[in-house]
């Protein structure tokens, strides 16, 4: 039953049954090697037929403890059956294994998959004392979590964009600016609670055993931080917050234009994951992104500054709105697995590896083209190329993907300097409008 | 033999181990055991385990049958000057009333082991059903000692009283 490899995986071997006293007892065996098989011994002081025919766990167990202190490398195997004890040699009849390595399913993974056992067993708590209990990581950090507050970078950098080109033909109100940035970042918070509510109603998110800080949603109603309620709560209130504020800005700016240009926002926001539309289930989200983020977002702030809507704008917000594109792209690397199995069918889930590369290099290149396109084309300053300093780190982002292809773990660190990459390129291009208006 | 407390160099594998075996009972009256980490107080005499609610079936069979065993062995895995191959026997009850906090109280006793544990506690929003955990109290009743972890030598065995 166990072999000579085994015990070069597992040092610990101990055995459970139940004693004659009612108490479990967990032993160590002795193993020694015969004829390439592992002879098991019980220890001195436990008579053999004291646990014949018992049902028992064989275990065997592994860690590596580090010279700092702690451990790592955990893994385990417990075999379940009767055990047989035969001239001084046990052996147990197998009836049930269960086992846990943490290099074949890495630990946030078995976290994962563990989530309804603890789900149910506060809600038993709960019922118990009376109270509703739910993970306690303090009222800021429910709302970090749910909201995905870092990704409004992803508002922030087109917004500054779209400011920078108006400060280049002499426009620039900071308040206007202000509520700008305000109105849109409560519809990007809102279409990422939406995104979560949706997701987990269409079981794309409850399908995702790998989630990371970049890919499969917030984990929020998961984990119980908040309930489906709350959640379409926050989104809507986001959502009004958006109109509010959008409504403000069309009533003193422009009306039309900004009606259109929020309508459409909302429009995509809303529909990115929500029924009957799913923009992203129909490989349409990228698309979506591409506009929310590139032209809806740079040509409202610049309408906004300017009241007026120009090629140039058109032009500054392309770049960006592709590098946005990309940060969903390659965080739905990861995902892709689990959106196939909810049906979520996004570009990745379309794409081979190769297509998938390709698609990812086509864009990176069209990007920092469209950046030098700018200046060539009459559409801004010369400055704006220190925006091209942002290409190394595309190259490497293109190349941690190809290297780690797959893996959402070992993709965590691309993620995030995918992330650095359109935030560092696209402030070069809002700083090379600043630079340009000022030379 | 009767002691009132576990010998001195029981308590210091028990201070130095780094992994034991948790065996617990089920419904069908069947031993499941479960590699954990534990952590002993000195001052009370008591061993402890913490256990997050993803893990917890465990804590439904102790409720219901809190006779469990603790079985620590393997020299590598025990970071004290002297090894024992250590068996408890004992009965433990599971404390969930605040399982956002009362585990912290264990920390101290943790963080012997796990230095770098207080900067995981840190980010405990990134895994935030992990950190929501009882904890195992196991009151040792009874003590089975292979000396120097020699499982060919008889054991000595204590009792406890309480």
């Amino acid at each position: 039953m166990i072999q000579i490899d085994d015990l070069r995986k597992f040092e610990q071997v101990a055995m459970a049954f139940i004693d004659e006293d009612g108490y479990p007892s967990t032993i160590p065996l002795v193993t020694s090697r015969l004829d390439g098989d592992v002879k098991l011994k019980l220890p001195r002081g436990i008579e053999g037929g004291k646990v014949e025919g018992k049902k028992v766990n064989l275990i065997l167990n592994h860690i590596t403890p580090l010279p700092a202190g702690g451990y790592t490398d955990r893994r385990y195997i417990v075999f379940r059956g009767l055990s047989r004890v035969r001239d001084d040699t046990l052996s147990v009849e197998m009836e049930k294994v269960y086992t846990w390595d943490e290099r074949t399913t890495p630990f946030p993974e078995y976290v994962e998959v563990s989530t309804s056992r603890a789900r149910r067993y506060l809600e038993g708590i709960g019922k118990r004392l009376g109270e509703t209990f739910r993970p306690s990581i303090g009222a800021f950090w429910s709302f970090f979590r749910t909201v995905r507050l870092p990704f409004l970078i992803a508002t922030a950098v087109p917004v500054a964009i779209g400011a920078g080109a108006a400060f280049y033909r002499g426009f620039f109100d900071p308040i206007l600016l202000l509520l700008t940035l305000l109105g849109l970042s409560c519809i990007h918070l809102a279409l990422n609670v939406a995104n979560d509510y949706f997701d987990t109603i269409l079981g794309a998110d409850t399908a995702n055993r790998r989630p990371t800080p970049f890919s499969g949603g917030s984990r929020a109603i998961i984990y119980g931080i908040v309930n489906m309620q709350e959640a379409r709560l926050i989104y809507t209130s986001l959502f009004v917050g958006g109109v509010v504020t959008g409504a403000y800005l069309a009533v003193t700016r422009g009306l039309l234009e900004i009606a259109i240009l929020t309508g459409l926002g909302l429009f995509l926001s809303y529909f990115y994951t929500a029924p009957p539309l799913k923009l992203a289930y129909r490989g349409l989200g990228e698309v979506a992104v591409f506009l929310g983020f590139g032209p809806i977002i740079v040509l409202g702030t610049y309408f906004v500054q300017t009241q007026s809507i120009g090629l140039d704008a058109v032009a500054a917000s392309i770049p960006i709105g592709l590098l946005i594109m990309l940060i969903l792209y390659v965080n739905e690397i990861p995902d892709a697995p689990y959106d196939r199995e909810a049906g979520k069918m996004t570009l990745l889930t379309r794409f081979t590896k190769a297509q998938a590369l390709f698609f990812l290099a086509a864009s990176f290149t069209a990007t920092y083209l469209s950046i030098s396109l700018i200046p060539l084309l009459n559409l801004g300053p010369a400055s704006v190329m220190i925006a091209l300093a942002g290409a190394p780190l595309a190259y490497r982002v293109y190349r941690g993907v190809k290297q780690n292809y797959g893996d959402p773990y070992r993709m965590i660190g691309v993620m995030s300097l995918n992330v650095k990459t359109a935030a560092i390129t696209g402030s070069l291009l809002a700083a090379g409008y600043f630079i340009g208006a000022a030379l | 033999m009767n002691l009132s407390r576990l010998p001195q160099e029981v308590e210091a594998v028990l201070e130095g181990a780094l992994v034991a075996i948790l065996t617990v009972i089920n419904e069908r009256n069947e031993p499941v055991s479960h590699p954990m980490l534990p952590l002993y107080d000195r001052e009370k005499g008591v061993l402890y385990f913490t256990s997050s609610i993803l893990f917890s079936k465990k804590l439904e069979h102790i409720k219901k049958n809190p006779r469990v065993s603790v079985l620590i062995s393997q020299r590598e895995y025990v970071k004290s000057e002297q090894y024992h191959a250590v068996e408890i026997k004992g009965d433990a009850r599971v404390l969930d009333r605040d399982l956002s906090r009362e585990w912290q109280r264990l920390l101290p006793l943790w963080r012997k082991k796990e230095p770098y544990i207080d900067a995981y506690v840190k980010q405990r929003f990134a895994l935030p059903l992990f950190w929501e955990r009882a904890i195992i109290e196991v009151q040792p009743r009874k003590v089975r000692v292979w000396r120097d972890g020699d499982l060919e030598r008889e054991p000595e065995h204590y009792s406890l009283g309480g």
